[in-house]
């Protein structure tokens, strides 16, 4: 049982991690958001190892954070001009005012996973501080450069 | 005949200002009011500044951490109506309110009047603060007096004409300022009753969430009661709260009071904007609390489309 919810969890986030590649290059607004929903699916399972909710296991959390810098490496390369007026987005128009912040925000979540994916965390214990140092990016994003619709 | 019709329309006017006058007369606290103040407990003081988000305007903005505390002003609210400048509430004697007595700070807080008479805009929260137990408000005051001071001389807001009428507030708080709860019969159930008080009082949820009456200059609207609306500040909306499919119907009560405390969504969305802030306000409050205020906003009625 425990083994099915690992590799459902780690299916699932894949998945997100695939249909986010395979729509690279086409609509920019349904790349960006698949990569987020990957990115929030993979600090699903992270969270979920943290508290206990679902058994640690070293190569689930390595692949979540892997899935969160891989999104992290071309995330900021899908907001064309204009793409801001698109109806079912939720970017904020101040990327587009202000794209050298959204673009070092972008850069600081690709470095804080890159340094957790480095520190290869190999119990839920050691997941803690990796939550808080990744986690803190979504927040600081969202703040500035996010609005709902 | 002409000149008959003349001083009537002029009596008239002259009656209307004088009515207008009197009907927009600051108030002062009340017999009640004065009554319920007590001597503030410094400690307790600081769950209720949490409570009330006082940082979330009154210190820089997007302050984290023990900047939240800093409370010089200076925070530019960006909304339809203008730019309103927060001014500094710091203990600060000169520029903050370090020489204001308690019944300066509650006539602020309940009744939306400064110590010299003046109304103040509703862009001050006070329409919600209104609903604040004296003793919470004492044990606020005191809190705010062991902050460090800040020196930061007020600046104007940045109004249209029509707006610096200040006594046209005073109509604005006949038609709206209300201090009676909003959800009268949610029952009696001590852990309702706590969420009511934070959502409706100190937290002032419904400035947000609520929309307000006549084109979004009116009182919060009583009727959709924390059922989303256009933001107050900046771009976009601001989400439905209530138990709707389009609000928090797919939230447990759990989900609710987790979210507060560490900003995820149920799905692993992350709290943004505006809300960022508020969250972690709330995250400062004890579990109890938290678990109040999801109780609370699962049994209100839902507001749909
Ligand atoms: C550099 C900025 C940035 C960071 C960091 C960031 N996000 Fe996002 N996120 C965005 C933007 C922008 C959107 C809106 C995309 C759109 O709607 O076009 C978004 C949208 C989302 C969505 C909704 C996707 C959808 O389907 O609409 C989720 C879920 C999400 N983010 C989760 C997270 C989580 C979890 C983290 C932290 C691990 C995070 N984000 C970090 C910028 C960021
Ligand atoms: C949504 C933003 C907002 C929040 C939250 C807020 N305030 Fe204010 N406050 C204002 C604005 C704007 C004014 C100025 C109103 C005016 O000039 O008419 C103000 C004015 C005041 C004043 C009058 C200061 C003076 O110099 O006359 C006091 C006192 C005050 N606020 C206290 C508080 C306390 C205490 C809290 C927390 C419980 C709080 N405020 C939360 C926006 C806010
Ligand atoms: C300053 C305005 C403001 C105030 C005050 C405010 N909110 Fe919010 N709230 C927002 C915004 C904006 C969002 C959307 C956040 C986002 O973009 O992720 C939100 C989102 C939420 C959500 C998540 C809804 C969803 O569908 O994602 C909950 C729950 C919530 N608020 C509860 C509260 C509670 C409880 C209070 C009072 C203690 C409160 N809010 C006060 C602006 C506010």
């Amino acid at each position: 049982m425990k083994k099915l919810v690992i590799a459902s969890i780690l299916t699932a986030t894949l998945t997100a991690g695939a249909a986010l590649a395979a729509s690279h290059g086409a609509d920019p607004v349904a790349t960006r958001k698949n990569g987020m929903q990957g990115v929030g699916l993979a600090m699903g399972t992270l969270a979920g190892m943290a508290k206990g909710e679902v058994p640690f296991n070293d190569k689930s959390a390595l692949a979540a954070l892997k899935l969160m810098n891989y999104v992290a490496s071309t995330f900021d390369q899908h907001f064309p001009e204009g793409s801001d007026m698109a109806a079912n987005t939720t970017a904020s128009p101040k990327i587009w005012e202000d794209m050298d912040g959204f673009k070092a925000a972008v850069a600081k979540l690709q470095m804080d996973t890159a340094a957790a994916i480095e520190a290869a965390p190999a119990s839920a214990e050691a997941l803690g501080p990796i939550l808080g140092s990744v986690g803190g990016n979504c927040k600081s994003c969202h703040e500035a450069f996010r609005v709902k619709n | 005949m002409i000149r008959k019709l003349l001083a009537a329309a002029l009596l008239l006017g002259v009656a209307a200002l004088a009515i207008f006058w009197w009907l927009t007369i600051p108030a002062t606290l009340s017999e009640q009011q004065r009554a319920s103040l007590v001597e503030g407990d410094a400690a307790a003081g600081e769950a209720v500044f949490w409570a009330g988000g006082c940082g979330s305007c009154h210190a820089e903005k997007s302050a984290k951490g023990d900047a939240k505390k800093l409370l010089g002003g200076g925070h530019r609210l960006d909304t339809p109506a203008g730019v309103f400048v927060t001014p500094n509430i710091s203990p600060d004697p000169e520029t903050g309110i370090g020489s204001w007595s308690l019944e300066d700070f509650a006539n602020a807080m309940w009744n939306g009047v400064s110590p010299g008479g003046r109304h103040y805009y509703p862009s001050f929260p006070y329409a919600s603060y209104i609903r604040m137990t004296g003793e919470d408000l004492s044990n606020l005051f005191a809190y705010l007096k062991t902050l460090e001071p800040v020196s930061r001389a007020n600046e104007p807001h940045e109004l249209p004409l029509p707006l610096k009428l200040h006594r046209g507030i005073g109509l604005w708080k006949l038609a709206f300022l209300d201090g009676a709860p909003v959800m009268t019969d949610i029952g009696e159930e001590e852990t309702l009753l706590r969420g009511r008080y934070l959502v409706e009082g100190p937290g002032h949820c419904g400035e947000c969430h609520t929309p307000r009456t006549v084109f979004g200059f009116g009182g919060m609207d009583k009727s959709r009661w924390l059922g989303g609306g256009a933001a107050p500040e900046g771009d976009g909306k601001i989400p439905n709260i209530t138990p709707h499919e389009k609000g928090l119907g797919g939230w447990s009560a759990g989900e609710i009071a987790g979210y507060l405390e560490s900003g995820f969504t149920p799905e692993f969305d992350s709290v943004g904007g505006s809300m960022v802030s508020v969250q972690e306000n709330m995250a400062k409050l004890t579990k109890e609390d938290r678990a109040a205020i999801a109780a609370y906003l699962k049994a209100i009625p839902a507001v749909g489309d």
